[in-house]
């Protein structure tokens, strides 16, 4: 600033010389005219010129520096009303912005725009996080960017606050004793900055709710008190307007947690209705159920009596199977929202997924399908339903190698997340994938493409997940394959109260047993 | 001979599984409510029930709990198409003997029962 007045003065002084040089010659010159006409003695004389300068020197001082000034004012003018305009078109655009992200975009722009400096930012407040956070940044390298957000209470900040004009960073340090200057100092080095801008909010509050920050001009040259009282004016323009972009993007963000949660209500009012279906399915269709299988069995019980034939037997066998599948529908469909009668027990994932690949042997082994496991050797203890893991492992294995063909790859990997004590588990196959309309829909009930599928693999899976605290999704691209993952919380998996509400002591739970052999076909019963 | 009640509310489940245990020398008596079941049973105990939990009227479990507070030496167990974890707990809370989902499987039943009786003689 001094620095530029000092040029300012250096140049006006310039300036006068050089007018003070041309009234002189000119004096001269009339000097020399009139002795031409008029050859007195005392007009050739040397003092008689020297007067003369110094006279004409004192009389043309006040309007050559009036007409200097003048110019100056012109020069400084013609600058302020580019600025002005420039200023002023961006603040109209700016007026009617409500998206928070082109608006801060559009405040850097001008500036930028306006002064080509190198460093823009322009931080906005997020009182949810009581930090001023970057809206847009301007030039700088992305490892500061991570570094850029600025607390309600740092120094920069409560400096700011409460100042009316934007301000410089030198008036701002000179000002300060040398730890506070020091400390302000920081905050001015992370941005870069040497002129911040507050803008504040609208009457009657006027909070503040952004800050500019500029670095130095290319030139170098310090921000003029004209350019500051345009920045402050601009400043004005636009406060009403964040106060309305940040208003819109807190509304904004409201609805879309308030739709989220709407959706899941759904969802679970969609559950509770299957769940009140399957019931009613069920013991509507078990009954007739028990009585076709049981007759078929009771003619297989007396075969001898009943002189069966093998061809017979073999259909009755069949009966009887297919009527327990028709159970095991419904079953499972109930499954996806009770929790499994049994304890929790510590899980071995190595054991299930080797039990569950077991089950599918036949069908990889022939079809030459690699298995690729990857377990991490320090999981630690984790809680849950064997039962309910195993439904999980074998709905996602059957539907990698339903997906893949010959010579295909199923990969599974098991990790422990110690930032967030999370496990993180994946299913991938390099199988025909997913078609991306199809995606969106595949965690419905009784969504399917396939022929002789229920549909309800993923519903099942997804809602044990869900039920153990857990989260899951799906990538796929078609021809590519597909990768199924989720992520357990620990301390959910061994924490969550269901089942082991406890209200069976150990005695009495001896005696719970599940019986019938197509139950126990699933579940080993226990007998008392 | 074995005295068995069976207790459902649908005439053809009780009527298979009358005609499957007649078979195995039991004596079967059949009861369409748990009303007419607790009757059956102050009448004459039997050795074993196989009771449905969900009738109109008086449920499965209220009946098993009345039966059990009367009558501790009958043997009680639930047949029911539900494999509902909270039903199964309280039933077991109740004394119920053992807890068998439809559809059954007869050879199971059977086995079932009649561990009941020896365990009970």
């Amino acid at each position: 600033m001094l620095y530029l007045r000092k040029r300012k003065i250096a140049l006006k002084k310039g300036m006068m010389l050089a007018g003070f040089f041309a009234v002189a010659v000119a004096a001269l010159e009339i000097k020399d005219v009139i002795t031409f006409f008029l050859p007195l003695k005392f007009l050739t004389s040397r003092i008689f010129d020297i007067a003369l300068v110094i006279l004409t020197c004192l009389i043309s001082y006040k309007p050559l520096e009036q007409l200097i000034h003048y110019l100056f004012r012109e020069w400084l003018f013609k600058k302020g009303v580019g600025y002005q305009v420039q200023l002023f078109h961006s603040a109209g655009h700016l007026i009617s912005c409500l998206d928070l992200r082109e608006f801060s975009n559009l405040v850097v722009n001008t500036f930028c725009d306006l002064l080509h400096v190198k460093y823009v930012a322009f931080l906005i407040l997020d009182s949810a996080r009581k930090e001023f956070v970057p809206g847009t940044l301007t030039g700088f390298h992305f490892r500061e960017i991570r570094n850029i957000q600025l607390g309600v209470n740092s120094p920069l900040i409560e400096y700011v606050r409460g100042m009316e004009r934007p301000i410089l960073r030198y008036d701002a340090l000179k000002v300060l004793s040398w730890t506070d200057a020091s400390k302000l100092s920081t905050d001015f080095e992370l941005l870069r900055a040497q002129a911040v801008i507050p803008v504040y909010g609208d009457h009657p509050k006027r909070e503040l709710l952004g800050i500019i920050t500029l670095s130095s001009k290319p030139t170098h040259l310090a921000y003029l008190p004209h350019e500051l009282k345009l920045f402050h004016d601009f400043s004005n323009k636009i406060g009403q307007a964040l106060e309305n972009a940040i208003r819109y993007n807190e509304i904004k963000f409201h609805y879309e947690e308030l739709k989220d949660f709407q959706s899941r209500l759904v969802q679970v009012n969609k559950f509770s209705a299957i769940e009140q279906l399957a019931t009613g399915i069920a013991h509507e269709i078990h009954n007739p159920l028990t009585i076709i299988s049981g007759k078929a069995q009771m003619l297989l019980l007396n075969k001898d009596k009943n002189l069966l034939t093998s061809k017979a037997e073999e259909d009755l066998k069949l009966i009887v199977q297919q009527t327990s599948r028709a159970a095991e529908i419904t079953r499972k469909l109930l499954m996806f929202s009770k929790p499994s009668p049994e304890r929790k027990e510590t899980l071995s994932f190595k054991n299930i997924i080797d039990d569950t690949f077991s089950l599918i042997s036949y069908q990889t082994s022939i079809e030459h399908i690699e298995i690729i496991k990857e377990l991490d050797p320090k999981i630690p203890e984790f809680k849950g339903y064997v039962e309910e893991f195993r439904e999980i492992f074998l709905n996602l294995f059957l539907n990698a190698i339903q997906s893949v063909d010959k010579f295909g790859t199923v990969r599974v990997l098991v990790q422990y997340m110690e930032g967030t004590q999370c496990l993180n588990i994946q299913v991938e196959d390099s199988g025909c994938g997913i078609k991306e309309e199809h995606l969106a829909n595949v965690f419905d009930p009784f969504f399917t493409t396939k022929q002789n599928s229920l549909g309800l693999g993923l519903f099942v899976t997804q809602r044990i997940i869900q039920r153990n605290g857990g989260s899951i999704h799906i990538e796929s691209e078609p021809t590519q394959g597909t990768r199924v993952s989720f992520t357990l919380p620990m301390l959910l998996g061994s924490e969550l109260p269901t089942g082991e509400g406890v209200l069976l002591g150990e005695e009495a739970k001896e005696k719970v047993t599940l019986g019938g052999e197509m139950a126990s076909s699933r579940r080993p019963g226990k007998e008392v | 001979m074995v005295k068995l009640l069976v207790v459902d509310d649908e005439q053809e489940i009780c009527d298979f599984l009358r005609e499957f245990f007649e078979e195995k020398n039991f004596k079967v008596r059949t009861a369409l409510s748990g009303e007419e079941a607790l009757r059956y049973v102050a009448e004459e105990q039997p050795d074993v029930c196989l009771l449905d939990i969900k009738m109109p009227g008086e449920d499965g479990l209220e009946v098993l709990r009345k039966i059990k507070r009367k009558y501790p030496a009958v043997k009680v167990i639930m047949v029911t198409a539900l494999e509902a974890a909270e039903k199964m707990e309280e039933a077991a809370r109740m004394g119920a003997d053992n807890y068998i989902i439809k559809p059954l499987s007869l050879e199971y039943l059977e086995n079932d029962v009649y561990k009941k009786i020896s365990g009970s003689s």
